[in-house]
């Protein structure tokens, strides 16, 4: 693989995050070139990322403008974006590389119709031709709404590709590290003379400033991060700074805080090039923007994350293990209310975010004495195992259904996937899930699959009976529609009736005939995909009761 | 300075005669309207630039509309080169050739930095230049008197609304393939880019590979 290119034209935090991806490449294929393309604004930005040869880049912000403003004809914002491509098409890439998985990166993939891709090929006939099936489901469970398996798993399985984990990820600059070194080492000199060795606890303002704009919300993030601060200043083991991107609206909240103690606290103007160095030079990190949170991730700066809203876990949160994450409590129906929202917005307390600081340290530090969060907040601890990231619910206000459902869904989409059983999954689950917990919610996910099965098996029946009665097209298209209403309960079932809507979208062809034949096949599709999720139940349950003393091979699993 | 003439005049003029200031400067009469001082040109630029003074320190790139004989140009040029140094770029429109040749010959603009533009509106908007020019967000100064005279050209200049018509659009695209592939479908599409698109979308098949460059292009925004 000489010549591979990695389509990223998203956020600057996706640039960040796609170091993962490419140390994982260079390590798997030490010769190869890695490109990028992304968008022109990002290319000063992200001078520290690793391993890319050559970047190429969209000028979006042309092309938007272009687009937008009545003066300028479409023509121009076309010949841009056309330029861009067609300068890509006199390159040889073996290999590219849809790292969003959106559409755009699969039209390329498409246009350029290189030998090796990952992602999703537009054939002819406008048939889509995954390149493996993570890269099918992950373009099923797009419209989901809670992916179980995070974005970076998802990627390296789409691509094929091992994690690396021991590659020096992000590039610091060793004079910008020697001046933060110098002045940091200075100010824990000076703190140190009170309070002895502290450790720097930097809160990066980013995304509090970005995302409530309005007057109230910033009024409530000072109060909230006040607090914090002053329990911070009162630590013995701990001391802040702030870290703001150098833009006027944050300067302005870091003055704010800032005239709440005096103007003593020591303030850092960073942009993504000189962030690294502050990141290696301070104990913790924390904060809630993605781009800050992705670089400490690639520097292993320990991190509480604060998380913007409930659907973002598993998309970009944080990924090394032993992070914090502090979050809104995540449910389907938070989730459905956090994106229906406008103001939406999560900031818990001073007093929550340092027990989540303290948990964060827990092995360094003596622990807090017992602390009780606000409702509505839980703590996650980021944790990995050879299946890829997963967070557990520590502490506060717990949707258990909801977690066990999304711990489940990995083992299920696995075992789906990959056609393992990934025994680990199950027994970390059981390992922090009770047996009454367990059980209730093993009969609530059995209650929703004997249901979609009924709903599943009438369907087919009409479906069959299409060409010989009246009435099954009306019975029919009742029990269609009952079936796809399945995908917004709230349980698994909803994964393999969500797999089985898209390939809904996918039946167009020009005969009845056919149509009804491909119709069949994707039901009696959903009917093995159902039937993997019910026997992934009874791994679950058989081996709760080996655990207990109950013999496995009794029950017939493994 | 750089022209980029039609060498003609765009807008009819009645009258033309030049007469000469108090302050011996030589000063165009269109239609009867003095586009500069008759006591003192120099100070009378000085005075409209005023008003802009805190824009121009902000902003490095200028359009100017009317010409005249330059002398507000001349003022703006050193007021940028006083804010910017060496990094400004002016562009002026001015319909009238003969105005643009007179100020040459009695008041000559000597800088790259500033070109003149004698076009018919649409023609603008289509130069590469000015276009260029205009992404940057300049500052418009509006030189009244040459605006008087020409208040039709100049209210369609800033009124301006590029075409959206497939058939306009595809024409101006420079790219030769991406241009005879939308002309294969300009004259059987009644629309603008939008409905292209959703005709490419909703086609059955691709039959052309710029069919994936234009799905792609619409997720860019």
């Amino acid at each position: 693989m000489e010549n591979i290119l990695i389509v990223n034209c998203n956020t600057l935090s996706d640039l960040f995050s796609c170091t993962h991806l490419t140390n994982s490449i260079k390590h798997q294929y030490p010769n190869s070139k890695i490109h990028l393309l992304t968008f022109k604004e990002y290319r000063p930005l992200i001078k520290n990322i690793k391993n890319i040869s050559q970047i190429f880049t969209i000028d979006r912000s042309k092309i938007s403008t272009y687009k937008k403003n009545r003066l300028f004809s479409e023509a121009f914002a076309l010949d841009s974006f056309a330029r861009s491509i067609k300068e890509l098409k006199t390159f040889h890439f073996d290999w590219i590389i849809n790292y969003q998985q959106n559409t755009l990166g699969n039209c390329l993939i498409s246009y350029f119709n290189p030998e090796s891709y990952s992602g999703i090929k537009i054939l002819e006939n406008k048939i889509l031709a995954p390149s493996n099936n993570w890269a099918l489901l992950n373009k099923s469970l797009q419209d989901f709404i809670h992916n179980p398996i995070h974005k970076q798993d998802m990627i390296h399985k789409i691509t094929g590709i091992n994690w690396s984990e021991n590659e020096i990820k992000l590039l610091t600059d060793p004079e910008n590290n020697k001046l933060v070194h110098e002045n940091l080492s200075h100010f824990r000199y000076h703190v140190g003379n009170k309070k002895g060795n502290i450790r720097i606890v930097a809160i990066q303002l980013a995304n509090i400033t970005n995302g409530f704009f309005k007057d109230k919300f910033i009024k409530m993030a000072v109060e909230h991060l006040s607090e914090l601060i002053k329990l911070l200043l009162l630590d013995q083991y701990l001391h802040p700074i702030l870290i703001v991107y150098p833009n006027s609206k944050e300067i302005s909240i870091a003055n704010q805080l800032n005239a709440n103690f005096d103007n003593s606290l020591l303030t850092i103007e960073a942009d993504t090039n000189t962030l690294p160095s502050i990141l290696v030079n301070i104990d913790i990190v924390a904060t809630c923007d993605h781009t800050t949170k992705t670089i400490a991730d690639l520097l292993t700066t320990p991190t509480l994350e604060i998380l913007d809203k409930p659907s973002s876990l598993y998309l970009n949160s944080s990924i090394n293990p032993g992070n914090i994450i502090l979050s809104p409590v995540i449910s389907r129906q938070s989730i459905i209310d956090a994106s229906n929202s406008s103001e939406y917005m999560f900031l818990p307390p001073g007093q929550d975010l340092y027990f989540g600081i303290y948990l964060l340290l827990s092995e360094l530090v003596p622990p807090i004495k017992e602390h009780h969060l606000l409702p509505n907040i839980s703590i996650y601890q980021v944790l990995k195992d050879k299946y890829g990231i997963y967070y557990k619910a520590l502490t506060g206000d717990i949707n258990v259904n909801f977690e066990l459902s999304t711990q489940m869904a990995r083992y299920y989409l696995t075992k789906l996937i990959e056609k393992n059983y990934p025994i680990e999954i199950l027994n970390t689950i059981l390992n922090i899930f009770d047996k009454h917990e367990l059980y209730a919610w093993v009969d609530h996910e059995r209650e929703h699959i004997t249901e979609t099965v009924v709903t599943l098996l009438e369907t087919l029946k009409y479906l069959r009976a299409m060409n010989k009665e009246a009435e099954a097209k009306t019975h029919f298209v009742t029990s269609l529609d009952k079936l796809i209403k399945c995908c917004y309960h709230d349980s698994l079932i909803t994964i393999p009736c969500t797999l089985f809507k898209n390939k809904l979208d996918t039946i167009n062809s020009s005969t009845l005939d056919e149509n009804i034949r491909k119709l069949d096949r994707s039901l009696e599709e959903l009917k093995a995909n159902i039937q993997v999720l019910t026997t992934s139940l009874t791994d679950l349950t058989s081996l709760e009761y080996k655990r207990r003393g109950g013999n496995l091979l009794e029950t017939g699993i493994f | 300075m750089i022209i980029s003439p039609n060498k003609g005049n765009i807008v009819s003029i009645s009258s033309y005669e030049i007469k000469i200031s108090d302050s011996n400067h030589n000063i165009p009469i269109l239609n009867g309207i003095h586009l500069h001082s008759l006591l003192d040109p120099l100070k009378e630029s000085t005075e409209l630039l005023k008003k802009h003074l805190s824009l121009l320190k902000r902003n490095n790139n200028l359009i100017i509309l009317g010409l005249g004989f330059g002398y507000h140009v001349k003022k703006a040029m050193e007021l940028l080169k006083e804010f910017h140094g060496e990094d400004y770029k002016i562009v002026i429109i001015e319909p009238n050739y003969s105005i643009i040749e007179d100020c040459q010959k009695y008041n000559p603009i000597d800088d790259n930095r500033v070109m003149i533009f004698n076009k018919h509106v649409a023609e603008l908007y289509t130069d590469k230049l000015v276009l260029d020019h205009l992404y940057k967000k300049p500052l418009i100064i509006i030189h009244p008197p040459s605006y008087n005279v020409y208040q039709k050209y100049y209210k369609e200049y800033l009124s301006y609304s590029a075409p959206k018509d497939l058939k306009s659009i595809y024409r101006l695209v420079e790219d030769n393939e991406v241009r005879q592939y939308l002309s294969n479908y300009a004259m059987a599409i009644d629309g603008d880019l939008n409905s292209f698109l959703e005709y490419v979308k909703g086609k059955d098949k691709i039959t052309n590979q710029y069919d994936f460059i234009m799905m792609a292009y619409e997720q860019i925004n």
